[in-house]
């Protein structure tokens, strides 16, 4: 939400989004210190939550350095050192969004350091996978890292833009499963209900993409409408698009489900 | 219970109305919502195609990708979205040295021009 308007949170509120849950993202260019890292993790745990509470919105946040930025190793372990002190933060969930872009070793290396965190800290993880044609490798190598940690209990990690060749090795394995909804690229609000309607809605959410690129903030009310015209019911729109979300990020004791529901 | 009819009588083409909340989508609904999108993506492809041929030079790993992708339409499997995305994908197993771009293209050009 660090790139979007205010007119956007009004439009989320009308259209009866009750939360926001916004992890650490690449800004569009590389930052080019950790310190760069320390004002955006202020503005995520500081500003932002005081901004979107102007609209009556709870905002929670995830922290790390995104895999888009990890091929940097020593920057990657500045910005990891300064982590700890963010999650303390009351609206902090946990590790995220980490994972690999081009899944280089450095990005590898990377991502287990966050992995150690959020298992040291008792963290939920947020996990991006690769685009386009690195997305099947890579959600696979990421599978492989978080398995082979005993410490990571996978219902309390999410992996983020499963798609229809990486959904079924998420769920397999025991994780949760996310589709951030984009207007063209990555999930589509049709493509994402299709999936639901193949491997069911046990341990699967969407979200809308509010980033500083080609996204819409109410795509999930979007994809509600759409569930409605394929003759899905309220009760199943309702598992998806909001008891789904509550239950994972209720594995934190930061989150409060909102009230007035 | 029989789903009850979305259309309107006596109407010589179908015309959907909406929501018929509480009853599975049937093949013909199915049609009645996304036919035409489809029919317009499908006639998009055609014309990328045709423009592609009608350019000069020399295409890509991308358009041969795209071409085995096409395939996958041809099937009478349920899974075709998959096994498109799995025609574009990086098939090997292992990490590559080094990012030298954070870009991804749509296909993957291969071991030797991989990053």
């Amino acid at each position: 939400m660090v790139s979007r308007t205010t007119d956007d949170y009004q439009a989320m509120v009308m259209a009866g989004c009750q939360a926001v849950c916004e992890p650490a993202f690449w800004a569009g260019f590389d930052r080019s210190s950790a310190q760069g890292f320390y004002d955006y993790f202020c503005q995520l745990t500081q500003h932002e939550p005081r901004r979107a509470s102007m609209f009556g919105l709870p905002h929670y946040t995830w922290l790390c350095i995104n895999p888009k930025e990890s091929e940097d190793v020593g920057l990657a372990e500045e910005v990891l050192a300064i982590i700890p002190e963010f999650m303390k933060s009351p609206n902090v969930l946990g590790i995220g969004e980490i994972g690999l872009n081009k899944n280089s070793r450095n990005e590898i290396a990377v991502l287990e350091k966050h992995i150690d965190l959020a298992a040291s800290n008792d963290q939920l993880i947020l996990v991006h996978t690769p685009h386009l044609e690195d997305k099947r490798k890579g959600t696979q190598l990421i599978l492989d890292m978080l398995k082979a940690d005993s410490r990571i209990k996978p219902e309390r990690c999410i992996i983020d833009h499963v798609e229809e060749h990486t959904v079924r090795m998420v769920l397999d394995d025991g994780f949760w499963a996310g589709m951030t909804l984009y207007p063209e690229t990555k999930c589509t609000s049709n493509r994402a209900i299709d999936i639901l309607e193949v491997y069911g809605t046990e341990r699967i959410w969407m979200n809308s993409a509010c980033d500083w690129g080609n996204s819409v903030p109410l795509a999930v009310p979007k994809a509600m409408q759409e569930m409605k015209r394929r003759g899905k019911n309220a009760s199943y729109v309702d598992q998806v698009a909001y008891q789904n979300p509550i239950a994972f990020m209720s594995q934190s004791p930061r989150f409060s489900e909102p009230e007035g529901v | 219970m029989a789903i009850q009819s979305n259309r309107i009588a006596n109407e010589p083409f179908p015309v959907f109305i909406w929501p018929f909340q509480g009853h599975m989508a049937d093949r013909k609904n199915i049609l009645d919502l996304y036919f035409l999108d489809a029919r317009a993506r499908l006639i998009d492809i055609a014309a990328f195609m045709d423009r592609v041929n009608r350019a000069e030079g020399e295409t890509d790993f991308r358009y041969d990708q795209f071409q085995d992708a096409l395939k996958a339409l041809e099937s009478d499997q349920p899974n075709r979205a998959e096994n498109v995305l799995l025609a574009f994908s990086d098939p090997t197993d292992e990490p590559i040295p080094v990012a030298t771009t954070k870009a991804a293209c749509g296909a993957w050009p291969g071991e030797a021009n991989s990053d």
